[in-house]
């Protein structure tokens, strides 16, 4: 009698873990909705740009709005799919699956939320690490009620954004992970979910999980190696005063300038509440000697300093504002003091 | 000496498929007679015959639900008699097991 009392207690069990656990995500909805992260990622950045809304808060607004609509579209038509083809299956929606739609568009709001603040407000460089990171979440909560294999991946996904955080990886090849990371991993993702043996063993989990990453990480590396390769080695180096006599206009080369070159600063200051006022009167002094790689007569971005790793200005330069502050000179008239740190982080 | 099993078990559910089908209803909601057999891994006419077991007893419900295809669904979830049963049942299953 006590054997028949665990065995119906064992049957139980089993079959309430079989219940919560009932939830499956259809792989479309994987594909559907990479492909659109990827394709809103390429497409509205090239679309809105200052050129078509000049004012950054329309910018940013149109933009996001019509971000807002395309994912309610999505949405829309991945959940027609879905019961169309639950239905066809002869199996239901349930009802914690509909719960867990509804965290999905609150963490697609928040997405979306984040993403117009930092449009107004700066802060870009870490969009793309929070979208991962939201996904990846959105992914874990998915798992624990249904292949586990997404909890797995969701947790892949947050340790990712972490890494892309301290690792200071250069913000071009963030975005392209982002993309590569919908456009491929999801539909990967997608396949990979669906193999018995993936969701069963654990060994397996790992080999999918490690087989993921790689997936998304090999064509990330190959596109940073293409844009912040060093120069070639071949390349000739000239003094900055012998490049400015000559110019040299039809080759590449690097041209170094010493320490305690003075550099004058072109700057440009603009606002709602203020008249455009241009001015090269700010002369800089370089502390350090910069090596710059020009193409043609023109510099092309790259940059090193010291002779050390050769750099893109996206990749390790920040631009900090310490103060900006209105105040009374001794003269008693007003004055604006504003002080910015210029900083290359060098490793 | 073999304990005595409590007098009030329940004999609709004290069969390891019946209490499959309750459990599995309980933890998910609702459910088609497809996902039933799937996750239950029998033949159409042994879940049959257990389902209209249930039907009787009145521990199951079904209702016929239209939906995106305008094809008409038969769901099958449980009634608050079902739900009190299964928790009954339980309680007499732990008791048994501490004897």
């Amino acid at each position: 009698m006590h054997d028949r009392t665990t065995s119906q207690i064992d049957v139980i069990e089993s079959m309430l873990a079989t219940g919560h656990r009932s939830i499956r995500l259809e792989r479309h909805t994987l594909i559907l909705w990479g492909l659109t992260t990827a394709f809103l990622i390429l497409f509205v950045k090239n679309v809105f740009t200052p050129d078509l809304i000049p004012e950054i808060w329309q910018r940013s607004l149109t933009m996001n709005l019509f971000i807002a609509v395309v994912v309610f579209g999505i949405g829309y038509w991945d959940l027609r799919l879905t019961r169309r083809k639950r239905e066809l299956r002869d199996e239901t929606i349930s009802f914690v699956q509909k719960q867990l739609t509804k965290v999905w568009w609150l963490i697609i709001g928040l997405i979306i939320l984040i993403n117009l603040g930092m449009d107004l407000f700066v802060g870009k460089y870490l969009f793309y690490p929070i979208l991962i990171a939201f996904a990846g979440l959105g992914f874990f909560i998915q798992g624990l009620f249904s292949q586990q294999f997404l909890a797995w991946n969701g947790i892949v996904l947050i340790l990712l954004s972490l890494a892309i955080i301290i690792l200071q990886i250069p913000y071009l090849t963030i975005e392209w992970l982002t993309i590569i990371t919908a456009a491929l991993g999801m539909p990967v993702m997608a396949w990979l979910m669906d193999l018995q043996d993936v969701q069963k063993k654990l060994s397996y989990r790992v080999i999918a999980s490690v087989l993921w990453v790689t997936v998304i990480t090999i064509p990330t590396w190959y596109i940073h190696q293409e844009r912040y390769h060093d120069p070639d080695s071949g390349i000739q180096h000239i003094a900055f005063q012998e490049y400015s006599e000559h110019k040299m206009k039809n080759t590449s080369i690097v041209v170094n300038i010493p320490a305690g070159t003075h550099i004058p600063l072109e700057v440009t200051i603009q606002g709602d509440t203020l008249e455009t006022f241009t001015t090269t009167a700010v002369p800089l002094v370089l502390k350090r000697s910069i090596d710059l790689t020009a193409k043609n007569g023109k510099f092309d971005g790259r940059y090193r300093i010291n002779n050390g790793n050769w750099l893109l200005p996206d990749q390790k330069f920040r631009l900090r504002k310490e103060k900006l502050e209105t105040v009374l000179t001794d003269d008693n008239e007003l004055k604006i003091e504003l002080d910015l740190t210029l900083k290359a982080i060098e490793h | 000496m073999p304990s005595t099993p409590p007098s009030e078990f329940d004999a609709v559910l004290h069969q390891p498929i019946r209490t499959g089908i309750v459990a599995f209803l309980t933890a998910r909601g609702e459910a088609t007679f497809t996902e039933l057999k799937n996750q239950l891994d029998i033949t159409d006419g042994n879940l049959d015959s257990h389902i209209k077991k249930l039907l009787a007893s009145g521990y199951l419900l079904k209702e016929k639900k239209q939906g995106a295809t305008k094809r008409l669904q038969t769901v099958y979830y449980l009634s608050d008699s079902g739900h009190e049963a299964f928790e009954k049942y339980l309680t007499t299953l732990k008791q048994l097991l501490s004897l």
